[in-house]
């Protein structure tokens, strides 16, 4: 379990340079993929997440130790084929909202949600109403999730809501939103389900709703 | 409160040096959609009939540049100093500069690194800068040079690299970061100097900016902060002092934990004072920092003034007069004014701050505003 416990201290460290190799390491002395994502690269996100959600760690130290854990599922994911693939507990649809073009937090809140175990549909930033309508229809996701950074961008998120309600799929979807001016009290207006602080809330409101 | 003072710039210094003042100083910032519909209110023609009738105390000093053109590409977009380039992204209500080309994105080896656009402190011609600041201080204005985004190494080179990867080049120490800020720190001290230079001592504050904090907390660490930026700016703060100005730093998010070290180095007045979190409230800010530095903005964008009630933002001002009767806060928005927000708002601001021209006298209609030149690189943002 040495090495698993390497993998858990480059992951919280943000060693995405040495990462490569290490889980390289972990696959070839036996370790099973699963369980390199569950017992050692999803706890250190966690604990990171955690970390940054107590003013502990910061964003560059976040995006680093994302970075190890992207590094360490891009040797990880072509190893899993077909019935042994990562056990997936849902699928989340993200994207920036109409008319911003900011990606930190949503990347981050990808990199948390995948490390938990989500498959997540990244539609970028500047998103149209109609794409995340067709998103819905194609990947049928149990979550659609939109951040914004402008807090006036957020005025376009009304409209994200009603192209989805008047394409009939409001009702088979939970929503999320997250982003620097969002706030509990604007998700609950417009009845959005989900909302969290940081990415690391984010991932961890994503589990609540799926159980 | 004192008796009405004879010019801004009085009123502003008496303030900072906590003297007391006859109406709290204010400085006004302006989305230019914001600052039309002010305009289009009062029937005005320019921005400086605007900023006399909301009582603005500052003026600023800016030589024209004069370097290799900054193209505009068939698509629309604009091109920046460093070679990055942007376009308007437009949203209801109005429209922002957002980067779309990002000629350092990628580079991790510095041989790969083409300094070529790197921007020189002489493309400017300082001829009239000793000139204007006479005519601004003879005219009572408190005279600034700068702007939020000179130095403002974290967001200038994440337009021309991307913000998550200047974050982790800081944790990182990665050459070819370093060499482009180096090169913007070379370029903004230049200028700077050179207009300072140039005035022969008529300036008194000199604006630069990082955002070194989010909505939710400090950007970076204050281990980072003291590896990359404090020997910086320390020695770009001693240069502005060395001619007399103050020095006045755009810091947006939650910075508190860096104003010590901030204060320690050389920094004047805190510009935005976002209040974020409850430990960036400017009344948590005073207790803790008291009379070692004076405080710009504070009115927040983001809440009473674009969402509150015209008596919502009378009651902050109030506050605030409170909070600072003797000085130590320059009064304004925590930042430009944003679309939507609205104008009822915004005069009850300056109204209740005592600055706003109710009855607005003929002469102002015939008050000339400086040319607009279109996208001026160092007011981006």
């Amino acid at each position: 379990m040495a090495i698993l416990d390497d993998i858990y201290k480059a992951t919280t460290e943000g060693n995405y340079k040495d990462m490569e190799e290490l889980v390289k390491a972990a696959v070839d002395s036996g370790e099973h993929p699963n369980d390199i994502v569950n017992k050692a690269l999803s706890p250190a996100m966690i604990e990171v997440g955690d970390k940054f959600g107590t003013g502990e760690l910061y964003m560059p130290d976040m995006l680093l130790s994302a970075k190890a854990m992207q590094t360490a599922m891009g040797v990880l994911k072509p190893l899993l084929k077909g019935d042994e693939a990562l056990v997936e507990k849902g699928t989340v649809v993200i994207g920036t909202v109409k008319g911003d073009l900011h990606d930190i937090g949503k990347n981050l809140v990808i990199t948390m949600a995948e490390g938990q175990g989500f498959h997540v549909v990244d539609l970028g930033i500047d998103v149209d109403y109609q794409k995340f309508v067709d998103a819905v229809k194609e990947h049928k996701p149990q979550i659609v999730a939109f951040s914004g950074l402008l807090t006036t961008t957020l005025a376009n998120i009304p409209e994200h809501i009603k192209a989805l309600e008047d394409a009939g799929v409001r009702s088979e979807i939970k929503l999320a939103v997250g982003g620097a001016p969002v706030t509990r009290d604007f998700a609950d207006r417009y009845g959005i389900e989900i909302y969290a602080d940081d990415a690391s809330g984010a991932a961890k409101e994503f589990l609540k709703v799926i159980s | 409160m004192q008796d009405r003072m004879t010019s801004s710039r009085e009123r502003v210094l008496s303030a900072c040096l906590r003297k007391g003042y006859d109406r709290i100083p204010i400085k006004h910032e302006g989305t230019p959609e914001i600052n039309q519909m002010i305009k289009d209110h009062f029937g005005l023609k320019n921005d400086e009939q605007m900023l006399l009738v909301l009582g603005d105390d500052f003026r600023y000093v800016e030589p024209p540049y004069t370097g290799p053109e900054l193209k505009t590409f068939p698509d629309g977009s604009m091109e920046g100093y460093f070679g990055e380039r942007y376009k308007y992204v437009q949203f209801e209500g109005g429209r922002y500069p957002e980067p779309v080309y990002q000629p350092f994105a990628g580079i991790r080896q510095l041989k790969d690194l083409d300094i070529s656009h790197f921007p020189k402190s002489e493309w400017f011609d300082y001829s009239q800068v000793q000139k204007d600041a006479r005519t601004l201080r003879d005219n009572g204005f408190a005279v600034c040079i700068g702007t939020a985004g000179d130095m403002d190494f974290i967001n200038g080179i994440s337009r021309a690299r991307g913000m998550e990867e200047v974050l982790m080049d800081l944790m990182d120490d990665n050459p070819v970061f370093l060499k482009i800020m180096e090169a913007r720190f070379e370029f903004y001290y230049g200028l700077q100097e050179n207009i300072l230079r140039e005035a022969g001592g008529l300036i008194d504050f000199a604006h630069a900016g990082e955002d070194l904090g989010n909505q939710r907390g400090p950007m970076i660490s204050l281990e980072v902060f003291e590896r990359h930026f404090a020997p910086k700016y320390k020695k770009y703060f001693d240069m502005v002092h060395s001619y007399g100005a103050r020095t006045m730093m755009h810091m947006c998010g939650t910075i508190w934990p860096f104003l010590e070290r901030l204060i320690e180095i050389g920094l004047d007045v805190y510009d935005v004072v976002q209040p974020t979190t409850p430990e960036n409230d400017i009344g948590e800010l005073k207790k803790r920092f008291g009379n070692r530095i004076i405080f710009q903005g504070s009115m927040d964008v983001q809440n009473e003034l674009a969402w509150g009630t015209d008596e919502d933002v009378r009651s902050q001002v109030k506050r605030r007069l409170g909070l600072f009767p003797e000085g130590g806060l320059i009064l304004g928005p925590s930042h430009a004014v944003q679309s939507g927000s609205p104008l009822e708002n915004i005069l009850a601001m300056y109204r209740e701050a005592g600055s706003l021209m109710e009855d607005i006298p003929g002469w102002i209609y015939d008050i000339k505003g400086t040319e607009d030149t279109g996208l001026n690189m160092s007011k981006l943002f």
